[in-house]
């Protein structure tokens, strides 16, 4: 890179930072800024000062739910008739006006433009033909389309014609219609596709996937009628996410990471059944598995054909995961990272024992825990339990510590937390250097831990080696990062 | 900055607010469609190009996106975005973001302003209304009632 002078030397003299000066940009460029971010993000920012509220209340909008012009859609009326005629028209109007002010604009920044309609219709055809025109001029590189359950009547072929420079597109409900009748440049920058609630079966994904060869990530939901999936010509793909399918062959070609999740407590687990998910990929480096709603079924078991598979990572109850998966040993000999996040309560101490009872540590080289401290339990009756101990230290330790912003701990019981956690889980592992991503409370809490009196202090201490904080961030509202700083440990 | 060039290439002058002279290629320079309007109509071959609006301080900083993007021609797309990444990160205040800002909206570089459009729209998102007040200066002249009024109003977005 050539050298370059610094931007922030202010040669006219004096700062200038302590200037207003983003408020008297020139209001077609604030709306550039605010039309890149999502709605609910944007619409916060009239809260800032009188004349932001300004700017918001002229901003063009990029997201459109129907539902928020449906006056009646919690009573019993709705369910029968649909929705009235007159809160279809006025949002009919007012996609139009958003859409004729976006074009009016010659905006740049539209990045993407978001239609959900739960109770699309027939009525509302020619107006989303439309709006999809004018989302091709644009030159979006986002759509996310949700015609909700009667969209299968619009052809999906239609909806992004003419849109070339599109790099994602979401579709849900949407009728796959093939083959395109307008060559092969329509999705031909197409970076990540996912339908959900597709009728998608498994030559139409073939097809689909001809049309988009720069195709890197593929996302399908909830299409029960994909049984097999094949790949094979999409070179630049690198993750595969499944939600609630039933698919039973999987071949991942150039993907590198499968994700495979449940996220819906539907009857028709019951149907489709748990038949197992065959999967096989060259390629393939990384498995997830995950739930994102306690108590929802399991996923099928997955029965892996995959030499290069290195890492797994999981999401909710461990033990309850794990146990879905086939007892293969060589699947276990394989792992050699593993990556734990708990987005909803768990405690540690069970995903610890499954841990070792599933893999015994055998060739795992780098675990990585990802936790919402308000979200973890430290349950009382494992205190004083003993563990297994591994049969040797684990090489590398990642903490990723993250504090909820809705729920706000103090200081003192987040502490306690912190204190019992890693306790917990330093005294399971025993590794040899740990890297944390936290706030600065963590290090502080884990600096005091290492520091201890010698009679106190914990028996994991003396395996420990390293020890890298890569983020601090300061308490409360203030945030700075600060530069990664590693300690070499060295005990007497 | 040197007047000759290997290839021939034909070089413009130009003049920011404060008087200082910069010497481009017209390749270079032409990525700035109002720029590239001002040489169609002949406006290059009487000596420099005055460009009022933006200083030789944020002009430097333009020139330098401008030859980073005209030399590389989408070739090599991930190391652009890193330079892109780098390059608005010297510029971490959003007083120099702001003065970016303008001059390529002045220009018409249409590259620029998105990349400068899109960092600051990225520093406001996650944050507290309170923390984008502090980063970027802004007062808050609502009184309490007004501003309850307003989350009240727009219960949606303050969810």
């Amino acid at each position: 890179m050539a050298a370059r002078p610094n931007i922030r030397q202010d040669d006219d003299g004096g700062p200038a930072t302590t200037e207003d000066r983003i408020s008297l940009l020139p209001e077609a460029i604030q709306h550039n800024i605010l039309c890149r971010l999502r709605t609910r993000e944007a619409g916060r920012t009239m809260i800032l000062s009188k004349a932001w509220k300004r700017v918001y209340d002229t901003l063009p909008l990029t997201e459109f739910d129907e539902d928020t012009f449906n006056a009646d859609h919690r009573t019993s009326q709705w369910f029968i008739q649909g929705m009235e005629q007159e809160g279809r028209n006025k949002f009919h109007a007012f996609v139009d006006d958003s859409l004729r002010q976006l074009l009016g604009l010659g905006m740049t920044g539209v990045q993407a433009l978001r239609f959900s309609m739960r109770d699309f219709d027939r009525s509302d055809l020619s107006f989303v033909d439309h709006w999809m025109q004018v989302a091709a001029l644009l030159d979006i590189k986002e759509l996310h389309l949700d015609l909700g359950w009667m969209g299968y009547d619009f052809p999906f072929a239609k909806t992004v014609r003419g849109m070339k420079s599109l790099e994602v597109l979401d579709l849900a409900w949407c009728g796959i219609e093939l083959p395109f009748d307008d060559g092969n440049s329509t999705l031909g920058c197409l970076k990540e596709l996912c339908l959900s609630n597709s009728d998608i079966n498994e030559d139409t994904l073939l097809q689909l996937s001809r049309v988009c060869p720069l195709l890197e990530t593929l996302v399908l939901k909830s299409c029960e009628n994909l049984k097999r999936i094949e790949v094979e010509g999409l070179t630049k793909l690198r993750r595969i996410e499944l939600e609630d399918c039933a698919v039973t062959e999987l071949e991942t070609g150039a993907a590198t990471s499968l994700r495979i999740s449940r996220s819906a407590t539907s009857l028709r687990y019951s149907r489709s059944g748990q038949k197992p998910c065959n999967v096989s990929g060259d390629s393939l480096e990384i498995l997830e598995v995950s739930n994102l709603l306690p108590h929802v079924p399991l996923p099928p078991p997955v029965i892996i054909n995959a030499p290069n598979l290195q890492t797994f990572k999981c999401a909710d109850h461990i033990h309850r995961i794990l146990s879905s998966l086939p007892d293969s040993l060589t699947l276990r000999e394989q792992i050699v990272k593993i990556e734990i996040v708990t987005p909803h309560s768990g405690n540690l101490i069970p995903i610890s024992l499954a841990l070792g009872h599933y893999c015994k540590l055998s060739r795992i080289e780098e675990v990585i825990i990802r936790i919402e401290l308000d979200e973890i339990k430290t349950v009382p009756e494992y205190f004083g339990r003993k563990f297994p101990f591994p049969e040797r230290n684990l090489k590398h330790l990642v903490l990723d510590i993250v504090r909820s912003r809705s729920k706000q701990l103090d200081p003192f019981q987040a502490s306690r937390r912190i204190e019992a956690l890693t306790d917990e889980i330093m005294t399971y592992f025993h590794p040899k250097t740990v890297s944390v991503k936290s706030d600065v409370l963590f290090a502080e809490v884990f600096y005091e831990m290492l520091m201890k009196d010698a009679s106190l202090f914990p028996g994991w201490r003396d395996d420990l080696k390293e020890f890298t904080t890569e983020k601090a961030v300061i308490r409360g509202s203030q945030s700075t990062p600060a530069p990664s700083q590693k300690f070499n440990l060295t005990w007497f | 900055m040197s007047i000759t060039t290997e290839n021939n290439e034909k070089m413009i002058t130009l003049m920011s607010s404060d008087g200082e002279e910069f010497v481009v290629e017209e390749a270079v320079a032409a990525q700035s469609q109002t720029i590239k309007h001002l040489i169609e109509d002949g406006c290059s071959t009487e000596g420099s190009i005055p460009l009022p609006n933006v200083t030789g301080r944020v002009l430097s900083e333009v020139i330098q996106y401008c030859k980073k993007h005209s030399s590389s021609d989408d070739k090599e797309e991930k190391e652009l975005e890193a330079w892109d990444a780098e390059f608005v990160k010297a510029a971490d205040d959003h007083v120099a973001l702001t003065d970016l800002m303008m001059a390529a909206n002045f220009l018409d570089i249409k590259g620029l302003l998105d990349l400068v459009a899109q960092t600051l729209a990225n520093m406001i998102t996650g944050k507290s209304p309170e923390e984008v007040r502090r980063m970027w200066n802004i007062k808050n002249d609502f009184t309490p009632e007004e501003a309850e009024k307003v989350r009240k109003e727009n219960q949606w977005a303050f969810e």
